[in-house]
């Protein structure tokens, strides 16, 4: 199980368990022993939810991962494909399944779509003619998965290029559902609100949810007191910006998916083996089940030396207790104490080696400029002419994400190019990286990340009303979200933070600016208001709980910055539910042509 | 029974079906109004089609059978005469000049054909619309009085009728349609004489047996929907009612009225036993003659036994014209008003043995042995053995079961389930059972799609007599746009998914991308969502559909998952030229082979030009012009360059010291000095390790970009001790961290400490550590001093 789900304001938990329950459910429909075959991008996302043991437990013998190749030899009664609902894979499947019938045909064969049964799908493996030898097509309905105790991620990867660049709104209905779940574990949500462009349907879809399930009540105690959405798209700043918590570096470098993150194997390798070479990267699970990680992971990169020097201090000084040891009973307490401090010290070494590897990165050149060419668009300092750093990328032919980063923001952040720098950059982005990325750039231009000027956003009085750059931060204790950038205060949190205080009434202008319809409280009912009559034992009343979901991703220091303000005493915390988490270059990849 | 008559040996009952209707008090049915069969959809014109001639356009408005408006429209073609409803519920429009339009009750035009020449010069001035075994049928009468008669409407072959022997400048006195198996004819009357007309030119004289008293003109007819039976009604007010073939004659029957009533048509009985087995009303005993004048209904059964309605004519209606409307169904006559919504019909047998007083019927029996259990009474007991000892409880089940079906009240068929179960505790019967059960499923259905929301009238009768099967009924749902429903309803009866829920997905979706007042985004998801999950259904056809409809990005959409080659087709279709460039560009750098790769180019050109994209248009003249360079290069250097970018080109060029060849390339497409000189030129120089040429490079000209990159060109090829050739050319204040860059400090210090610059400053601090205490120190003195 996993307790550390279950540390926040609410229980994330239950929707591990719900979807542990869904699964155990769906493979005890299978009465035998089962060979689960896995779509590779799967075995992660489930191994959040059940572990291989309990899978054990309800007669999984055998485990392969879905390959074109034959399925190695089993006597199971049962084979059971786990996949998404993805064309290709129906191939391998079907491939599966005819190779294994050329055997012994007395297997039973059974396919599990996550999160969703395609129909199209099902008619290819008609086509391939195996649409027969399946006993069940089932469908599990994974739609959320509890990433950490404050986090819900839908681990949808496509989902903002699938709303604005194909137009496919899927996502959309998905989010809703997702929201729906989590009104029916949590009670029904008294307010809603959001920002951008999908907020305003999404809205609507969620209550009419709520009517079609029927006969909820609702003054159910509502454990979260409003949803926020919030729609990439409202925020197109923050994604571009180059993260500089620990947690986000780490992703802005090595990519974090599924909780997991993958590093070069040499700086792990213990001295001891040395001959016995590690090639395979080393794989690294991050949640706040490491109580190190917890520490580390909103840290601003600058803090994180010292804490990790403070940790160390302190497990040399927990060691050192062994010597103060004189009774037996103060041996065996420090005994009882010795698997824990291995594990802190195994953590801090890994993290030691973590934060050496990032350090590496950040003290590169490129880095640096590239952040201080941020720094500049931020503040608004020569954003409307060709930027020379730029320029210079693209004439060194630097990777073509780091370019397209820098642009976006700078086009972003000058409420679009004049024509003319706009041409030049075109014709000089072509010129280096090819003529097939007329359709990048055409791609960008449809969802608006590069365009021409024009329009009512204005990046400046939006900078300067929600108060975006902070200066002088104190990167150690920080007092302002900003600190998550070294100075940039993510537009999408200030939106959260001035929601809860002081509203957004105060801010009604800056919002007609930004991007999208605005959902300024749709009162789903009157919740009985928890706050009033029962104070709670200690006197102090109980916080205000606001969902934030994020449309189209969410970066892990916007996490951060969440997590900053849920720390404040002001009784406010925050919950995360995403679609998924994105940095720069996952937001950019997609629109890539390759 | 309050509402039962007896009729002869029969029993009749008048039902209220929808009582108050949910139109509006004031609709007006007195103009031409049409009620179609199985379901009770209405029509109806607004009463200012007198003035169409003046150009003034008539409302048509579409009802369910409970009076819900499902769809208004203007008419606009040309003089509308007549409507009806076709047997697959489409809107038949009969224009005077002899055009019939066909409409779907949500006035989507559906085909159109015309009765021919004779209609548009002579125009029509009577029509009947009937329903032949074909379908549906239309005759009509034009000026000249000739009859033109089309058997199915669905294959409009317009067949002339013989003449009406003897007329000379009147129109005949009255006519019919008579339905017949393989083809219709017509009975018109010119005053007495009644002629039977086919196609092939014959007219022949019938006369009607046993005629009493001979009347100077028949001015009303009307047959049997089967066509067996005929009504003629004559000026005398005595109607002749017998066989359609003249020879029986049922009875004769006076009215003593007159005048011509407003409708006459005939109520017919629908016996059955048990599914399946039928038997059709052809008897003459299960048919009665409805004849309607203004506040009067008359029934007259075939014994001249009578029963007479009366009928509330709206008050509002100006002149006292008649305003209800009356329509044959198979089992009965729909009588419509502005008030309510009535079913006239035979109470059907088994309801009948039920509820008759005094009926000692086994399905009686038990009806009142389940009433009296309820009441916990020891009668129940009594009836039970009765009906045991006799053997007849399985037939009583039956009979509930029948009985329920027929019946409209739900709460009715509840009693009436409720007593068959109760009996059926007592007789193990699986076909019982499976009867039980279909009933009980069919009632949940019928008692559905009754519900005024949906307003389907449609009777157990009708469902059994015309053979209709569940996917009929589930067509009539998706006609009328009730997916929901219809999606219940096949979910409910485990209809499988391919003949039920997957077909009204599609219609569905098809039905969705119609609709273009609606954004497509909406749609796509909307549709994209529900099919997701739905199996059978084809994405081609709603693409199809959506293309019919114009809405072309919706189609894209289903293509992106068929395919490609749709994909472009569709773009082309649609003019949609910025994309068809991008599926052009796709093309090209799919193919190997360069003259496919030019045919591809040229098209995405040419389609940018088309969509006013200047940029797209202008690169891609450049990529054409890039494509033949690097051909030529191919050829001579036998070394690959298409698809690479022109800063690759150059570079390769470079590298491989083609130095001329680059530098056409450079002038070819007009490269800005800082990208010749920055990147491409220096470093593929200091790749090559040719510092020297570097060096003279660097000479050659002043750098537009500077000399810092000359440094990092230098330090990246392993260059260090060039570095320092440069190194004073580099600007004040890049000069520190280039010198960090090649780690050496102690130059870097002392260019901090003399710019005393503080970031440089901090910059060299930080990289003093251990090694070069003493500088750190000093520099730290001087940012010291500076903070000061």
């Amino acid at each position: 199980s996993a307790p550390y789900l279950s540390t926040g304001c609410v229980n994330i938990g239950l929707i591990r368990e719900e979807s542990r329950r869904e699964l155990l459910q769906l493979l005890d429909k299978f009465h035998g022993s089962k060979a689960l075959v896995w779509d590779s991008a799967l075995t992660e996302q489930i191994s959040l939810i059940a572990e291989y043991s309990l899978l054990k437990e309800r007669g999984v013998d055998r485990m392969f991962p879905l390959r074109g190749s034959r399925l190695p030899k089993s006597s199971v009664q049962h084979v059971v494909f786990v996949t998404r609902p993805v064309l290709a894979l129906m191939d391998l499947i079907a491939h599966n399944i005819k190779k294994e019938e050329e055997g012994d045909g007395r297997k039973e064969y059974h396919i599990i779509f996550v999160p969703w049964k395609s129909f199209l799908c099902i008619q290819k493996l008609e086509d391939l003619g195996v649409f027969g030898a399946l006993t069940h097509m089932e469908e599990y309905r994974l739609d959320l998965i509890a990433l950490d105790s404050d986090i819900l991620s839908m681990e949808n990867p496509s989902c903002f290029y699938d709303v604005n660049i194909d137009e496919d709104g899927t996502s959309l209905y998905l989010v809703a559902k997702a929201i729906t779940r989590i009104q029916k574990q949590y009670g029904r949500i008294p307010m809603l609100y959001g920002k951008g462009k999908s907020c305003k349907s999404i809205c609507s879809l969620v209550q009419k949810m709520w009517i079609e399930q029927g006969d909820q009540s609702e003054d159910d105690h509502s454990q979260i007191d409003r949803l926020l959405i919030i729609d990439r798209t409202a925020d197109l700043i923050t994604p571009l910006v180059t993260q500089l918590t620990y947690e986000g570096l780490i992703d802005e470098v090595y990519g974090i998916s599924n909780t997991g993150a993958s590093f070069p194997p040499e700086k792990f390798q213990t001295s001891s083996k040395s001959d016995d070479l590690m090639t395979e990267k080393k794989k690294i699970i991050l949640t706040s089940k490491d109580d190190l990680f917890a520490q580390l992971r909103d840290c601003n990169f600058n803090a994180v030396g010292p804490t990790l020097k403070k940790e160390a201090k302190s497990i040399s000084e927990k060691y050192e207790e062994r010597h103060s040891a004189k009774t037996v009973g103060e041996m065996k307490q420090f005994v009882s104490q010795m698997p824990q401090m291995q594990q802190a010290k195994a953590s801090l070494a890994v993290h030691t080696n973590i934060a050496e590897l990032i350090k590496e990165y950040t003290d590169e050149d490129d880095f640096m400029d590239s952040l201080s060419t941020q720094q500049d668009f931020l503040n608004g300092i020569g954003t409307d002419k060709v930027n020379p750093y730029i320029e210079n990328c693209l004439f060194r032919k630097q990777p073509l994400l780091k370019v397209l980063r820098l642009l976006c923001l700078q086009c972003i952040t000058n409420n679009g190019f004049k024509p003319k720098v706009l041409e030049y950059y075109k014709h000089e982005f072509i010129q280096t990286y090819g003529y097939k990325h007329l359709i990048t750039l055409n791609k960008l231009e449809k969802c608006g990340l590069i365009r021409a000027q024009g329009g009512q956003w204005n990046y400046n009085t939006v900078q300067k009303s929600l108060r975006l750059l902070v200066e002088d931060i104190n990167e150690k204790e920080p007092q302002d979200i900003a600190y998550v950038h070294s100075g940039y205060a993510p537009l999408s949190i200030r939106l959260a933070q001035i929601l809860s205080h002081p509203g957004w009434r105060s801010i009604d202008e800056v919002l007609r600016i930004i991007p999208g319809p605005t959902v300024s409280g749709i009162q789903q009912f009157k919740p009985k208001k928890k706050w009033q009559g029962s104070v709670s034992s200690e006197g102090s009343s109980p916080s205000v709980v606001t969902l934030v979901f994020f449309v189209g991703g969410v970066t892990y220091a916007e996490v951060s910055a969440l997590r900053f303000l849920s720390g404040k005493p002001d009784g406010n915390e925050y919950l995360v539910a995403t679609t998924n988490f994105i940095n720069a270059n996952s937001l950019l990849k997609p629109m890539v042509e390759t | 029974r309050a509402n039962w008559n007896p009729l002869g040996q029969k029993t009749i009952r008048k039902c209220s079906l929808y009582s108050p209707m949910c139109w509006n008090a004031n609709v007006d049915l007195s103009n031409l109004t049409c009620v179609s069969k199985y379901g009770g959809l209405i029509a109806t014109v607004s009463s200012e089609t007198q003035s169409n001639r003046n150009g003034i356009r008539p409302d048509i408005t579409v009802f369910n059978a409970a009076g819900k408006e499902i769809s208004a429209f203007r008419w606009n073609s040309g003089i509308l005469i007549g409507i009806a409803w076709t047997h697959l519920d489409e809107l038949l429009c009969l224009q005077e000049d002899g055009q019939v339009l066909l409409y779907s009750m949500f006035w989507h035009f559906q085909r159109s054909f015309t009765m021919g020449m004779e209609c548009r010069e002579n125009k029509v001035m009577e029509y009947e619309v009937f329903s032949s075994q074909h379908g549906t049928g239309l005759a009509v009468m034009t000026g000249l009085y000739r009859f033109l008669i089309v058997n199915n409407i669905d294959e409009p072959k317009v067949r002339i009728l013989a003449d009406v022997p003897g007329l000379r400048s009147t129109p005949p006195s009255s006519w019919c349609v008579l339905p017949g198996p393989r083809s219709s004819q017509v009975l018109a009357a010119n005053e007495s004489d009644i002629y039977l007309l086919d196609h092939s030119g014959q007219s022949t004289q019938q006369r009607p047996t046993g005629l009493n008293v001979a009347p100077t003109a028949y001015i009303m007819m009307s047959t049997s929907m089967d066509g067996k039976h005929l009504a003629l009604y004559a000026d005398t007010g005595s109607i002749w009612i017998g066989s359609s073939d003249f020879q029986e004659k049922y009875c004769e029957f006076n009215t003593n009225e007159r005048s011509r009533p407003k409708q006459l048509l005939w109520c017919a009985d629908s016996i059955y036993t048990s599914r399946n087995q039928t038997i059709g009303p052809s008897s003459s005993q299960n048919i009665a003659l409805v004849v309607y004048w203004p506040k009067t209904i008359l029934v007259i059964g075939p014994q001249k036994d009578w029963v007479r309605y009366n009928v509330d004519e709206d008050l509002n209606n100006r002149n006292g014209k008649a305003s209800t409307v009356l329509c044959a169904d198979v089992d009965g006559v729909h009588i419509i008003n502005s008030e309510q919504h009535e079913f006239l019909q035979h109470v059907p047998n088994a309801i009948c043995n039920i509820f008759k007083v005094g009926s000692m019927a086994p399905g009686a029996l038990l009806n009142d042995a389940a009433k009296e259990f309820d009441k916990q009474s020891e009668k129940a007991d009594e009836y039970m053995r009765m009906l045991l000892d006799n053997r007849q409880l399985e037939e009583a089940v039956e009979q509930c079961i029948l009985a329920a079906l027929d019946e409209f009240q739900p709460r009715v068929q509840m009693t009436l389930m409720r007593a068959a179960s109760f009996g059926k505790a007592y007789v193990p019967n699986l076909k019982l059972t499976e009867l039980f059960v279909n009933t009980i499923q069919m009632l949940r259905v019928l008692n559905a799609i009754r519900d005024f929301n949906t307003g389907i009238t449609l009777t157990a009768a009708q469902y059994v007599l015309e053979n209709l099967t569940m996917e009929y009924l589930i067509d009539r749902l998706i006609l009328r746009r009730e997916f929901k429903l219809a999606f219940h309803i096949c979910d409910y009866l485990k209809i499988p998914e391919n003949l039920g829920s997957s077909r009204i997905l599609s219609h569905w979706a098809c039905f969705k991308v119609q609709q273009k007042d609606i954004d497509d985004g909406k749609i796509a998801q909307a549709v994209r969502h529900k099919l997701k999950s739905a199996r059978g259904v084809s994405y081609a056809n709603i693409a199809e559909k959506a293309v019919e409809c114009g809405r072309k990005d919706l189609a894209i959409k289903y293509c992106k998952e068929q395919n490609e080659r749709m994909l472009k087709d569709l773009h082309e279709q649609e003019d949609n030229f910025i994309e068809l460039a991008h599926c052009h560009i796709h093309n090209s750098f799919d193919t190997f082979r360069s003259d496919e790769r030019l045919i591809s180019l040229h098209s995405a050109q040419e389609n940018f030009s088309r969509g006013r994209d200047d940029f797209g248009a202008k690169m891609t003249e450049e990529q054409l012009y890039l494509l033949a360079e690097q051909n030529k290069l191919e050829q001579e250097l036998d070394e690959s360059f298409v698809e690479k970018s022109l800063h690759d080109t150059m570079y390769n060029l470079l590298k491989t010291n083609h130095i001329k060849r680059a530098e056409h390339l450079r002038k070819q497409f007009k490269v800005s000095d800082k990208r010749w000189g920055w990147w491409v030129r220096i470093t593929a120089l200091a790749e090559q390790g040719h510092f020297t040429e570097l060096e003279a490079f660097s000479k050659s000209k002043k750098s537009p970009i500077g000399y810092l990159p000359f440094v990092e060109v230098c330090i990246q090829n392993n260059g260090y001790t060039e570095v320092t050739k440069y190194i004073g050319k580099v600007a004040l204040d890049k000069r520190v961290p280039a010198l960090l860059k090649i780690g050496n400090v102690k130059l870097a210090a002392d260019a901090a400490l003399q710019n005393k610059n503080l970031s440089d400053l901090d910059l060299v601090f930080k990289k003093c550590g251990v090694e070069h205490r003493e500088l750190g120190e000093r520099v730290r003195a001087m940012m010291h001093q500076l903070t000061k």
